[in-house]
């Protein structure tokens, strides 16, 4: 994966870097907005994470000029703490997802893994299969190797989100920003109960397992190596 | 006002009377000055003479003999009483018919020789000026109270309308909108100047708060880079750590640590940007039902697990302007208050009521409830009933609530809920 990474915070950039590179993305950095326009009128990158504070041109500024001559990368928007207001701006100026500052490396990796498949499918489907499991979004309806799965509107919102994204981990503010519009963290453990209530449902009464806890990170819902698809 | 007319009638009644009486003593002088210079002849003639010219009937001359005979004159016989007196028109009137049967005469009479002659002169006059006097008055009065009345409504009404927008602005501060400026402080009365005071007051208030906004962001934002490094070192240490590891559980821990105080830094942070009020820019209609369902379908499982049932009284869909994240967050917190703060198999309500106006959302339990001393701090930054500390939380989630709340100019309500508490928060209601 080849990320531009705009932001003039040098110790951000470091760790940001370490870490995607650790996981073989190519990772190209400036550190303001508008060397960062000049460049990407040059040169396409798979993913951008801009920081939504930077000289001579801001984060905001960077992605809707792209967003105005037509430059559709996905951009992950870097906002403070309690920049309660910053994450709707950059959304509304065009930019894919924000994550806010400090945040754990897992969340970072998982959401830009996320915006780089959202990008390279034309159109969202409106059909999911993975192995056995079936969902129709149009008519809200899921089946497991042919038996029809009852769920509530959250459960069956949880499973689409996680079948959008098959094979990728989804954070748990991922989950609660997507599902729930929750953007602030719950005290009670709402992401875990729906996820065992929904286990309870598609995966327990058959014989392998689609949704796996990703240890530290998250959720996912794939089909494990070793089991038959 | 009356005071002075009572005082200038009365004034004038005098002045026109004394004038009447030196004007009849004259006459009656130059009767006796005749008398003196021409005798009978020359008295006789000018007292004719004299009533020859009376046309109003309002004076009256007359000349008579001991016995009452009327010699010359334009009056009847009077008794001959010498010195002043006040008659009636009936007693000195030659012809009843002449003249105003109301009137009195002022007469005054003197013996010359044997004569009696009389001058006369009605007080008709003092009685029209007095008459104009007062109607005069009645004019004036009526005017006065008019023009006093018009001027009072003009006023009242140009007072009320400053005092209007006087109140409109105040009612923006009051909703925590420190930047309204009060109009009318130029104006040069009491009124201005109270105004001024206020202004003044707002702007110092401003100030504070701004600087407690600002001195907030900046402990976070001093904080936030050495917590987000300890964060990443401490996430480097434990991916690093062999798994079974003796220090990889404390790594764990620690790393959990990080991210409740990220949690608090964040809590504050939003709370502070809540109560500027910036988020109004941002209201939508917002479907209370539909929220409460969502929340009712999100929580009913986790307070299954946490032995707690969860009910939903269902309301007819009523839309309110709003932040539907911030809205969610309010009613999430206090189901989550419900749940964490009360003993395993209590049974907590979220309901709704709507009226014509209003929606009223609610959060119910039968629990152990709080004190009357805790209903009033319990929406303080950091305050908990629980002084032990032992249930978990930040401390800051029903500050949140309050600050929402009144975001929303929302009525937010602790009470009994015989037993347990019950949190209700009435928005006014929007008709589309």
């Amino acid at each position: 994966m080849s990320v531009l990474l705009i932001e003039d915070d040098l110790e951000v950039v470091e760790s940001i870097r370490a870490a995607l590179t650790a996981r073989g993305s190519v990772v190209e950095v400036i550190g303001d907005g508008a060397s960062a326009l000049k460049h990407l009128s040059l040169t396409k990158y798979d993913v951008i994470i801009a920081d939504r504070m930077l000289p001579v041109r801001s984060g905001l500024e960077v992605v809707k000029d792209m967003r105005e001559r037509g430059d559709g990368t996905p951009v992950l928007f870097l906002t403070a703490l309690g920049g309660l207001d910053d994450r709707v701006e950059g959304l509304e100026a065009g930019a894919d997802d924000y994550l806010v500052k400090p945040f754990e490396y897992a969340e970072l990796i998982a959401r830009l893994e996320a915006l780089v498949r959202r990008t390279k499918q034309d159109s969202a489907p409106t059909h999911y299969r993975v192995a056995d499991l079936e969902l129709d979004l149009l008519n809200r309806t899921a089946t497991r190797a042919n038996a029809k799965i009852s769920l509530q509107a959250k459960e069956f919102k949880l499973l689409a989100v996680l079948a959008q994204h098959e094979g990728k981990t989804l954070t748990r503010a991922m989950l609660l920003e997507r599902v729930w519009g929750f953007h602030f963290d719950p005290r009670t453990s709402v992401v875990e109960t729906h996820i065992s209530r929904l286990r309870a449902k598609v995966d327990r009464p058959f014989s392998f397992p689609l949704i796996h806890t990703i240890r530290g990170a998250g959720y996912s819902l794939y089909v494990a190596p070793d089991n038959p698809t | 006002m009356a005071v002075v007319f009572a005082a200038m009638y009365w004034l004038i009644g005098a002045q026109l009377h004394s004038h009447l009486e030196s004007s009849v003593a004259a006459e009656l002088a130059e009767f006796s000055s005749e008398w003196e210079a021409r005798g009978f002849d020359g008295l006789r003639d000018i007292v004719r003479h004299h009533a020859e010219e009376v046309r109003d009937a309002d004076a009256i001359f007359v000349l008579q003999s001991l016995d009452g005979t009327v010699i010359a004159g334009n009056a009847r016989g009077i008794s001959p009483v010498v010195g002043h007196r006040t008659l009636a028109h009936r007693e000195v009137a030659a012809e009843p018919a002449v003249g105003d049967a109301d009137d009195t005469f002022y007469v005054a009479g003197a013996m010359l020789g044997d004569y009696f002659v009389a001058a006369g002169e009605s007080d008709e006059e003092v009685d029209e000026i007095q008459d104009i006097l007062i109607k005069g008055f009645g004019i004036a009065l009526l005017a006065t109270t008019v023009l006093s009345l018009a001027a009072g409504v003009l006023l009242s009404r140009r007072m009320q309308a400053r005092i209007k927008g006087i109140r409109a602005a105040l009612e923006r501060v009051a909703a925590g909108d420190l930047k309204q400026v009060i109009p009318g402080s130029d104006a040069r009365d009491d009124v201005g100047e109270v105004v001024g005071l206020v202004n003044t007051t707002v702007r110092d208030l401003r100030i504070v708060m701004d600087s407690v906004q600002q001195i907030s962001n900046d402990i976070a934002h001093d904080l936030k880079r050495p917590l987000g490094r300890l964060q990443s070192q401490l996430a480097l240490a434990y991916d690093g750590a062999k798994s079974g590891n003796d220090i990889q559980q404390p790594l764990a821990d620690a790393l959990a640590q990080t991210r409740d105080i990220q949690r608090v830094f964040e809590a504050l942070l939003r709370i502070a940007q809540i109560e500027s009020g910036a988020r109004r820019a941002k209201f939508r209609p917002v479907d209370i039902a539909a929220l409460l369902g969502d929340l009712y379908e999100t929580f009913e499982p986790v307070a299954t697990d946490a032995s707690r049932k969860l009910l939903l009284v269902r309301g007819e869909p009523a839309t309110i302007n709003g932040d539907e994240e911030l809205l969610t967050q309010l009613f999430a917190n206090l189901l989550e208050n419900g749940i964490c703060h009360t003993p395993e198999g209590s049974t907590i309500t979220l309901g709704m009521e709507v009226t014509k106006l209003a929606v009223r959302a609610w959060v119910s339990d039968n629990g152990a409830g709080i004190s009357d001393a805790d209903r009033e701090l319990i929406t303080q930054r950091f305050y908990r009933s629980d002084k032990s500390r032992a249930v978990g939380g930040s401390g800051l989630g029903l500050s949140l609530v309050a600050a929402v709340a009144s975001l929303h100019d929302a009525k937010l309500e602790f009470a009994d809920n015989h037993p347990g508490l019950i949190v209700s928060v009435t928005f006014r209601r929007v008709m589309i």
